[in-house]
């Protein structure tokens, strides 16, 4: 079979399966009414797709040259590292009373202070923060911190005139392995969006304790294996994913500066090394998961997957569990399929570079994208329970103190409506999607020179940025329905 | 089987992916035309005795000079 023909019918396959995708409920973690809309939910999934096909066209008139390739950057003003000790200071605090909630107080989750600020305030308020004002984490981390302070202090002591001037140096780092790349990453978020989405203790505040522990030790071995910097690019998994919605903001600290930019300037020069690719599908197909397993199709389909683990012995929880992996599963397995037919779809204007070149060379695309899936799954989550930080920072034991004199504070369920609600996911669905189409066509017309071959290879994104955003709004409608 | 006693319900919804059906749909019509065009033109190239490279003009290049009489 020619393969242009193999291609053609791959996509279709590949396209034709997510369209079999039956509709689901908004998100596990949505807590949304209803919508109160004038015209029926689906005309908003045409809208979007005519808005992005009108972006399309208006790309091709009107961006003929690369714009983005090379940030265009402003100094802003001098942040020396004191921000470093300070924000270090502050992530260990926060992981500290995170830790003592979750081994100390209450087992009940919802007056806990550590399921609502891992789940919320870490896991998607760090995520628009990163995306609005950089990368928070980076000068957040505990375990950057703790490690960098050890450093620190280790390399006071052996100076000379130190207390421990006779011991020698620190040995240096161990040289990082190229082919590992962002693997660990992958392994980290899709770990954790497995104790998120499939884990029936997910909410248990000791076992949260307990994992946070875990993974700190485990980010200090690797940092002293293969050094902090390195580790921190490469192989801490939330470093990662929040570094990369960083690559979007308008901010960036660098060399002892605040830097202003354009957004999105920063993702063209993404570094892509092996498993980025696949920790942005595992980012894509997780949100997806979430929201689909809400669904009617999903509370259909998982009785019967699960009756199947129980015929091989597993028992009705371990059932469950293995049934909701494999949706998981699936669900990663549909974000880069996806993904790859848009590059499989390029390569048949670009048969010099390989499926998995371009694949690298589009990456970058897949942030915004990424971006506006976790936003628009989540804002009901951190509008309405993000309030609850508010009291559970006075009471974080949930033992009835009231340590800033917030502990009566409640949640306003009327600060925005379940209407307003649906306007911004749609609108920040539309907006991750139109940049992910800006940002291919910039890359397009850098790679490809030739504007006809750009605007071609671009129709098959354009079709993955079209059905990302169907399935998007498709989610996300059926708990508004 | 619950699952088929919701197809309705799911067709209802699968309108939410005509448009990317509709455009998928669209692409693969436009490669396997142009795949067909290929072919043809390859085929006319081969009965002239030339090859397609020979025979076609190149795109955008300009008409050749009337032949002297």
């Amino acid at each position: 079979m020619p393969p242009l023909r193999r291609s053609g019918r791959i996509a279709a396959l590949a396209l034709f399966a997510l369209a079999a995708l039956p509709p689901a409920s908004a998100s596990a973690h949505g807590l949304v009414g209803k919508a109160d809309l004038p015209v029926p939910m689906w005309l908003f999934a045409w809208a979007a797709a005519v808005v992005l096909i009108v972006s399309f066209a208006a790309l091709g008139l009107l961006w003929p040259s690369p714009r983005l390739q090379r940030p265009r950057e402003r100094r802003l003003f001098r942040l020396g590292p004191w921000v470093d000790v300070v924000g270090g200071a502050l992530g260990i605090g926060l992981f500290v009373a995170l830790v003592v909630s979750g081994l100390a107080g209450t087992e009940i989750p919802t007056a806990n202070f550590a399921p609502t600020f891992v789940y919320v305030a870490f896991w998607v308020g760090l995520t628009v923060g990163s995306a609005l004002f950089g990368d928070l984490f980076r000068v957040l981390s505990p375990w950057r911190a703790l490690a960098r302070a050890t450093a620190w202090a280790a390399a006071r002591l052996r100076r000379p005139g130190g207390a421990d001037e006779s011991a020698g140096a620190l040995p240096e780092p161990l040289a990082y392995p190229r082919w590992l790349g962002h693997w660990p990453a992958v392994v980290t978020i899709a770990a954790f969006a497995w104790l998120e989405l499939v884990s029936v203790n997910r909410d248990d505040p000791r076992l949260l304790a307990l994992l946070a522990l875990g993974y700190a030790a485990l980010q200090l071995i690797a940092m002293s294996v293969w050094g902090i910097e390195t580790w921190s690019r490469r192989g801490d998994g939330f470093a990662v994913f929040f570094g990369l919605f960083a690559k979007a903001a308008p901010l960036v600290r660098r060399d002892g500066a605040l830097w202003l930019r354009r957004p999105l300037d920063g993702l063209p020069s993404m570094e892509v090394v092996p498993g980025t690719v696949a920790l942005l599908c595992t980012m894509i197909g997780s949100t997806t998961f979430d929201g689909l397993s809400g669904g009617p199709l999903w509370t259909d389909l998982s009785p019967h997957l699960q009756s199947v683990f129980e015929d091989l012995g597993f028992g009705p929880t371990a059932a469950g569990e293995a049934s909701f992996t494999i949706g998981l599963l699936g669900c990663l397995l549909l974000a880069g399929l996806v993904y790859r037919i848009g590059v499989v779809g390029m390569r048949m204007v670009d048969r010099d570079r390989s499926v998995g070149e371009l694949a690298r060379a589009f990456a970058h695309t897949l942030v915004p994208i990424a971006l506006a899936y976790a936003v628009a799954h989540y804002a009901s989550l951190l509008i309405y329970q993000g309030q609850a930080l508010g009291y559970l920072v006075s009471d974080p034991l949930g033992d009835g103190s009231d340590l800033l004199g917030t502990a009566s504070w409640t949640i306003d369920y009327t600060v925005i409506s379940a209407t307003g609600i649906w306007y911004l996911q749609v609108f920040v669905i539309v907006l991750g999607h139109i940049a992910a189409l800006v940002l291919a066509h910039d890359r397009a017309v850098a790679l490809f020179r030739d504007g006809r071959a750009a605007l071609r290879s671009q129709l098959w994104m354009l079709a993955v940025m079209v059905a990302f955003t169907c399935l998007a709004l498709w989610l996300i409608s059926a708990a508004n329905a | 089987m619950t699952v088929y006693a919701h197809v309705g319900h799911w067709l209802v919804s699968m309108v939410y992916a005509a448009p990317a059906l509709l455009l998928a749909g669209a692409l693969i019509v436009s490669t396997i035309r142009q795949k067909r065009r290929d072919a043809e033109r390859r085929a006319a190239a081969a009965e002239a005795g030339g090859s397609p490279a020979a025979t076609a003009p190149a795109p955008g290049a300009p008409e050749p000079p009337p032949a002297a009489d």
